[in-house]
């Protein structure tokens, strides 16, 4: 079956660290509010295949792959969940998220297809 | 004497309202006049005089249709038709050229867009600007002889997520308003390796053609 992208948010309460890994060159963004509604903007460079530490200052983020992701919490609090891109509506934030800051849309349906798999670690 | 037709016309479409494609409507993306503006600009600097924009509530599908036809009887054969498109996709779940161009009141296939844009005349040249999600799907639509460079903000099974402005769309505006001309018949793919570079794999642009080797070197060159 064809795969559709996994789309995952992240909520940093506090300045943390996480590690993730990762099967393709992925591009991490943060969400920002403007005056039209939540953007994603590029948060450092883009994670390369394999495991990547990366520091999170406290806010949104958000990234999307076709490979499966495993992501670990090494310091500070995180929490993590997919995104449904099914439908326009506005996904809920991760659980556990006490903050009501909408993940970005995107310019277009999903076509059908399985995500890959995703997975989360506390250390 | 045979009539003077026009060398270059640009048609821009900016969903920067609410659009409808198939089955549900769209609200405006945040970079929708961000490219709009970016693309006019470029158009200018190249030299097209002829700019026509269709955005608001005159972003539909018959005035889209209703322009690739006028300028289908406008342009020479030796010249240039630009087309941007900012906004949404819907995708839907047919094949690959029922996909829609969405706009007020109700979208556009690809199919509708690639037989309006065949009806140039066959050496005409068209570049297509797509800052939307499937956006290099046009691509394999188009079925005209005409050469065709398609400038993509991802690939054909891909999406974009909502950002401030395009970036491949600034890429783009830098590349034919600032930089420096590169060897002859270079420029597509230096355009391609410009907007390819470090991108995700599952959000990269796209630089298309079915015209490499017999392309001008400007990829906007209105004069032959």
């Amino acid at each position: 079956m064809k795969r559709t992208p996994l789309h995952v948010s992240l909520h940093a309460r506090e300045p943390s660290v996480v590690e993730l890994t990762l099967g393709e060159r992925v591009q991490l963004d943060r969400v920002v509010c403007s005056p039209r509604g939540s953007v994603a903007e590029r948060h450092g460079r883009l994670l390369a295949p394999g495991v990547t530490r990366v520091g999170l200052p406290p806010g949104h983020y958000i990234f999307k792959t076709l490979s499966d992701a495993h992501l670990r919490v090494v310091t500070g609090g995180v929490s993590a969940g997919i995104v449904s891109r099914g439908s326009k509506d506005v996904p809920p934030p991760p659980a556990g998220d006490d903050t009501s800051l909408p993940v970005p849309s995107a310019r277009g349906d999903e076509a059908p297809g399985a995500p890959p798999h995703f997975t989360l670690d506390h250390a | 004497m045979a009539q003077l037709r026009t060398r270059a016309i640009a048609i821009h479409v900016c969903a920067d309202v609410e659009t409808t494609g198939l089955r549900r409507s769209w609200p405006p993306p945040i970079a929708s006049r961000d490219t709009l503006d970016r693309a006019e600009r470029i158009c200018e600097v190249v030299g097209i005089a002829e700019q026509q924009t269709l955005a608001g509530e005159r972003a539909t599908a018959a005035a889209l249709l209703d322009a690739l036809d006028r300028a289908a009887a406008a342009i020479g054969d030796a010249g240039l038709l630009v087309v941007s498109f900012a906004g949404h996709t819907e995708r839907g779940d047919g094949p690959i050229e029922t996909a829609r161009w969405c706009l007020v009141g109700g979208g556009v296939t690809l199919a509708q867009l690639a037989d309006g844009l065949a009806r140039l005349p066959p050496a005409a040249r068209l570049v297509i600007i797509a800052d939307t999600c499937y956006a290099a799907a046009i691509a394999a639509v188009l079925h005209g002889p005409q050469p065709a460079v398609v400038i993509a903000g991802c690939g054909e099974d891909q999406t974009m997520i909502e950002r401030a402005h395009s970036e491949f769309v600034v890429r783009l505006e830098d590349f034919v308003c600032a930089g420096p001309p590169g060897p002859p018949g270079s420029t597509i793919g230096a355009l391609r390796d410009l907007l390819e570079a470090d991108t995700p794999d599952c959000e990269r642009p796209v630089v298309w053609t079915n015209a490499a080797g017999r392309w001008p070197d400007g990829l906007f060159t209105t004069a032959r």
